[in-house]
């Protein structure tokens, strides 16, 4: 796949975005652009420091997450951006919301499916 | 905190963007940095924007219309805390500056008139301009931000509206010399310098009485830098800033004086 391609329709990304981002949180305080990297990786694809950073604003706005500055390696000083308890709280909510909302996708889409299948041999 | 970037290396005299966003493309850096102030974001915010720009690009390659799309569309989307008292600021910022306008008019037209030997008399067309010039400033200052677009965004179209209104401005001051009231030239110039005065005097009033007056652009660390204390060209911009009525003033006085001699 090009380097530029997103994986996933943006639709997607945006209503489970925050939840990663917060993910990402709890690892420990991070940086933005580290972030962006950590997704990649995860196989989210590439999100923009336009769509980030005013996500990460949202969320500081929520009492989710704080930042502090940090002194950069030689380069930059980072934006390192931490989990406040409130976020802690709210990733746990959003990944239990999130593990059955998924759960009951699949489960609904592999249902259809063997629907139709069952309907299209009926009928021959 | 110690920042071992580029930006608290930079020489004073570099640009705001430069000082505080190095990695960036300058019109790029420029174009948010306006944004923001036309937005009436606080110097702080704007600093610490810059700087977390200035430290994605510098860590990723990419360039930041790549990274963050159109300055003025990233602005908006971070939704910042905007300083809802700009209209009551930008008004009393103004209000010391008509003040000596009216003051610079006064002298004006009754210098010419004293260097003649004749009474000073006020025209219907004068007061219409003088009260034009006033509206128009408070205008200015209430639309501020759209003005400031309109500018930005078309110079060239800009300079053309400001030429064709002066244009129109000087007509009724021409044709419209029904007398309004007719004293000694001497009570225009007094009257006008102690308006001038008294306008410069409030103007440093009301800047003294304001914690930060220029809401300078700050850095997110301790020894980043900042806008607000301007080098010697800066200071010396300022001081010609706030008397800079006067000045125009007393140039218009040499070329009188020097075409009624």
């Amino acid at each position: 796949m090009p380097e530029n391609e997103q994986p996933w329709p943006s639709e997607w990304m945006r209503g489970v975005l925050g939840a990663c981002v917060l993910r990402t949180l709890s690892d420990g305080p991070i940086y933005g652009y580290s972030i962006a990297q950590r997704l990649a990786e995860a196989g989210l694809g590439t999100v923009k420091g336009g769509t980030l950073y005013p996500l990460l604003t949202r969320l500081e706005k929520a009492g989710w997450v704080t930042a502090e500055w940090r002194a950069g390696d030689g380069g930059p000083g980072r934006k390192y951006y931490l989990l406040t308890d409130e976020g802690v709280a709210e990733l746990a909510s959003l990944s239990l919301q999130w593990a059955r909302f998924a759960d009951l996708t699949r489960d609904f889409m592999a249902a259809d499916g063997r629907r139709s299948a069952t309907t299209s041999e009926e009928e021959s | 905190m110690r920042l071992p970037t580029k930006i608290s290396n930079r020489p004073r005299s570099a640009s705001l963007e430069e000082q505080f966003a190095p990695n960036v493309d300058r019109k790029w850096a420029g174009d948010l940095l306006l944004e923001m102030r036309m937005q009436g974001v606080d110097g702080a915010r704007i600093g610490s924007v810059l700087a977390e720009v200035d430290s994605h690009c510098a860590e990723s390659g990419e360039s930041a219309q790549s990274a963050f799309g159109d300055p003025a569309v990233y602005a908006a989307s971070l939704d910042l805390p905007s300083n809802t008292h700009m209209t009551r600021d930008m008004l009393r910022a103004v209000f010391p500056v008509m003040v000596q306008l009216v003051g610079m008019l006064l002298i004006l037209w009754s210098f010419t008139d004293w260097r003649r030997g004749e009474p000073f008399e006020l025209t219907a067309g004068s007061v219409l301009l003088a009260a034009v010039l006033v509206g128009e400033i408070a205008l200015l200052a209430l639309c501020a931000q759209r003005v400031v677009r309109f500018v930005v965004k078309r110079p060239v179209w800009s300079v053309v509206v400001f030429m064709v209104h002066t244009g129109i401005l000087a007509v009724p001051a021409v044709l419209w010399t029904t007398s309004v009231a007719e004293f000694q030239p001497m009570w225009g110039l007094g009257v006008g310098t102690a308006a001038m005065a008294a306008g410069i005097g409030w103007e440093f009033i009301a800047r003294a009485g304001t914690q930060t007056p220029d809401d300078p652009i700050e850095s997110p660390f301790d020894d980043g830098g900042s806008s607000r204390e301007p080098g010697g060209r800066g200071k010396a911009l300022k001081v010609l800033l706030t008397f800079q009525t006067p000045i125009v003033t007393a140039l218009f006085l040499v070329i009188t004086w020097w075409f009624t001699r």
